[in-house]
């Protein structure tokens, strides 16, 4: 969805190796963020960087439409079950300073790391993550895994989606908690299982047919120019500087 | 079942990174001993590929509706290989739909990838004579249900013991309770669709279930 | 076909069998040489693509021997003079981009970055698709990802390529741009098909294969045109063998 932003922007043309490890560095830094005072700079620098990162609000918006359920969850918990001193009591529900607190902390991090992770993606290929973690030194049973993953979940996706059609077609339909809707799944997890396996085995022929594991994943060298390595210095500095802060 | 970022102290989803980079790097030293290591790579992406798809499927179960997790059969299907492509399927989540959490996702590896490694061995207890259909689809049913029950059970442990500093007492206990409870018809449902795909795929492709 | 040039692939005495089936090869000896366009053709089933997986070294034959260029295929080396193009197209395209997809043969042979982009250009010019490097490869074409799954086997500029149904699933106009490269694409070529027409297009000398046995190798002019034969084998002769009952009208 994300890849529709234009590579053009600065944080796009960055050197896929310091941004992975910048955006890391930065989402700890963010959930170690422990006191109210402290959210506005966290703010700040998301604006910072959402500049720098050319993405249009609108894409924004519409991914964070759907956020987790779950933290919504908590987030009540914490508002409404929180210990300390009364502050507000609406019906039977009591809002307390401390659940107050704990409630605006978690959505703040949940939310900024949440926003930071998509400026830091936008522009940035899956493959060149791929790429860049392998030039990280990442395992290459893992990056080969990766590729071959971001190449054929596609292929899969149609396969599926042509399954359901076939399943469809003569008359299955999934509903609700019944045999038949399981026995349905079942069948969808299991032919799709079996048709990726197939094609495994012959995307590995002509894998091996052209030297797959024969020299060791020589890959075009990844290039950074100082100034990306300068700045890749500074914000880990600023994410230091804000894990002090707490 | 997946932590999101901003609820684990640092220390937390820290450690979660350690202890998974820790549990990846036994599974792929165990796998480069093998006498071809690349030979079951495309295997492995293929079916995580499939089982990631799988795992998007939206199951109407009202009042709600369910995704499955299925790290089970995932275990059962892929030994080994289990851990890293469950990794591989949370970095591919967080990136593609910013669903997971970047922090978490060490915590989340051990909580989902743990318990198929544990499936994965589970299922070869059960299968250790035979494949035949009845103890196949027993193996499964047990390899499917334990997995996602363990699952759910690290989730709910690492929830509720770090929230449990902000809560109440009480609230503490029921949260706990409702999130296992929550989880149980997941555990039932996971069970029972493993058992059928294994069932089908030892009466196809059995060699598949050979581990 | 003078038996005074060297051979590039000999089979002798082939016998395959896959531990669960029957005899999928059995006894089969035959010799291409360079400059040779081999057309194999034969029902489903028949054994060509076992054939083709024994003699790339997949599985090592039961019985007999393989040799590519004087020396025998072992299973599991790499013998990049060899090249083989896949029926699935998507099979054949396992890398995300096309530029990628054709650099993973020369990679793999060792070449520098500066040779493997070297090869992948002049693959992908000499096939016709020098703007479709940066394209993901999942979001070509049929007839796209065709001939770049061929451009990925010449930038490994092998001796001889083998093609496996290289027509399936291409309209009418790809497999118009397919017979050229066919043509052309290595000095010697070997081609499965069900594409009678094009094998006698494309191919100076037909194989033809049931049940694990060559039944006739010859002219495909020869062989293709023996109703009887064809016939035999499940076969038809190709509508351009057969004289015009009718004339044409115009």
């Amino acid at each position: 969805m994300l890849r529709k932003v234009s590579g053009t922007s600065l944080l796009a043309r960055w050197d896929p190796r310091y941004k992975i490890a910048a955006l890391l560095a930065l989402a700890f830094s963010f959930s170690a963020v422990s006191r109210i005072q402290t959210i506005p700079y966290m703010l700040g620098l998301l604006v910072v960087f959402w500049l720098l990162s050319g993405v249009p609000l609108a894409i924004l918006g519409r991914r964070l439409r759907y956020p987790s359920l779950f933290i919504a969850l908590v987030i009540l918990m914490l508002l409404f079950a929180g210990r300390g001193d009364v502050l507000l009591t609406v019906g039977f529900l009591t809002i307390t300073d401390s659940g107050l607190n704990r409630a605006l902390l978690v959505a703040a991090r949940f939310y900024s790391i949440l926003i930071l992770a998509m400026l830091f993606f936008a522009g940035t290929p899956l493959l060149t993550t791929i790429r860049a973690l392998q030039a990280l030194g990442m395992p290459y049973i893992i990056t080969d895994m990766a590729l071959l993953m971001a190449r054929y979940v596609e292929v899969l996706h149609q396969d599926l989606r042509n399954l359901h059609r076939c399943m469809h077609l003569r008359g299955f339909r999934l509903r609700g908690w019944s045999l038949t809707s399981l026995q349905g799944v079942a069948l969808m997890v299991a032919n799709l299982l079996l048709r990726s396996f197939e094609q495994s085995q012959r995307v590995y022929l002509a894998m091996r047919l052209r030297g797959y594991g024969q020299a060791d994943g020589l890959t075009p060298p990844l290039t950074a120019t100082p100034a990306e390595g300068l700045f890749f210095v500074i914000v880990v500095g600023i994410a230091l500087g804000l894990g002090w802060l707490g | 079942m997946h932590v999101p970022d901003g609820i684990l102290p640092v220390s937390v989803t820290l450690s979660g990174y350690v202890v998974s980079a820790g549990i990846a790097w036994l599974c792929l030293h165990r796998i480069k001993q093998r006498h071809d290591p690349r030979e079951d790579i495309p295997r492995a992406a293929l079916l995580t590929a499939a089982f990631f798809l799988a795992s998007l499927i939206h199951i109407p179960a009202p009042p709600a509706s369910v995704h499955l997790v299925l790290n089970g059969l995932l275990g059962v299907l892929l030994g080994l290989f289990a851990f890293p492509a469950i990794l591989i399927g949370l970095c591919f989540q967080a990136i593609m739909f910013g669903h997971g959490g970047l922090t978490t996702l060490g915590i989340n590896g051990v909580i989902l990838g743990g318990p198929a490694l544990l499936a994965a061995f589970v299922f070869s207890l059960g299968r250790r004579h035979h494949i035949n259909g009845r103890k196949t689809a027993i193996a499964g049913f047990l390899a499917g249900s334990s997995a996602v029950a363990l699952s759910a059970l690290l989730f709910a442990l690492v929830i509720v013991t770090n929230l449990a500093t902000h809560l109440r007492a009480d609230t503490e206990q029921s949260a706990l309770l409702a999130l296992l409870l929550a989880h149980l018809p997941l555990v039932l449902l996971e069970g029972a669709v493993t058992a059928l795909v294994v069932t089908f795929i030892g009466r196809t492709r059995p060699h598949l279930l050979k581990g | 076909m003078t038996t005074t040039t060297p051979y590039v692939l000999q089979l002798s005495a082939l016998s395959f069998s896959y531990p669960d089936t029957g005899r999928v090869l059995n006894d089969i000896s035959m010799t291409i040489h360079a400059g040779e366009r081999v057309g194999l053709i034969g029902p489903n089933g028949a054994g060509k693509t076992t054939l083709f997986l024994v003699a790339a070294g997949f599985f090592a034959p039961t019985a007999g021997t393989v040799e590519l260029l004087g020396k025998p295929v072992v299973k599991g080396g790499f013998r990049p003079e060899l090249g083989l193009v896949f029926q699935r197209t998507d099979d054949q395209l396992f890398c995300a981009t096309v530029a990628e997809d054709v650099a993973f043969g020369p990679r793999n042979m060792g070449l520098s970055h500066e040779e493997v982009e070297r090869r992948t250009l002049a693959a992908l010019a000499a096939v016709g698709a020098e703007k479709l490097g940066e394209r993901s490869t999942h979001q070509l074409s049929e007839g796209e990802k065709r001939i770049v799954s061929i451009a990925g086997v010449l930038a490994m500029r092998p001796e001889m390529i083998i093609f496996d149904e290289p027509s399936a699933g291409l309209d009418i106009r790809c497999r118009r741009r397919l017979i050229p490269l066919l043509q052309e694409a290595a000095p010697t070529v070997l081609v499965a098909s069900h594409d009678l027409e094009l094998i006698l297009e494309v191919c100076t000398r037909v194989v033809l294969i049931d049940e694990g046995r060559i039944v006739a190798d010859g002219c495909p002019r020869k062989v293709m045109g023996d109703e009887a034969l064809m016939a035999a084998h499940g076969q038809e002769k190709p509508h351009s063998l057969v004289p015009h009952q009718l004339p044409h009208r115009h």
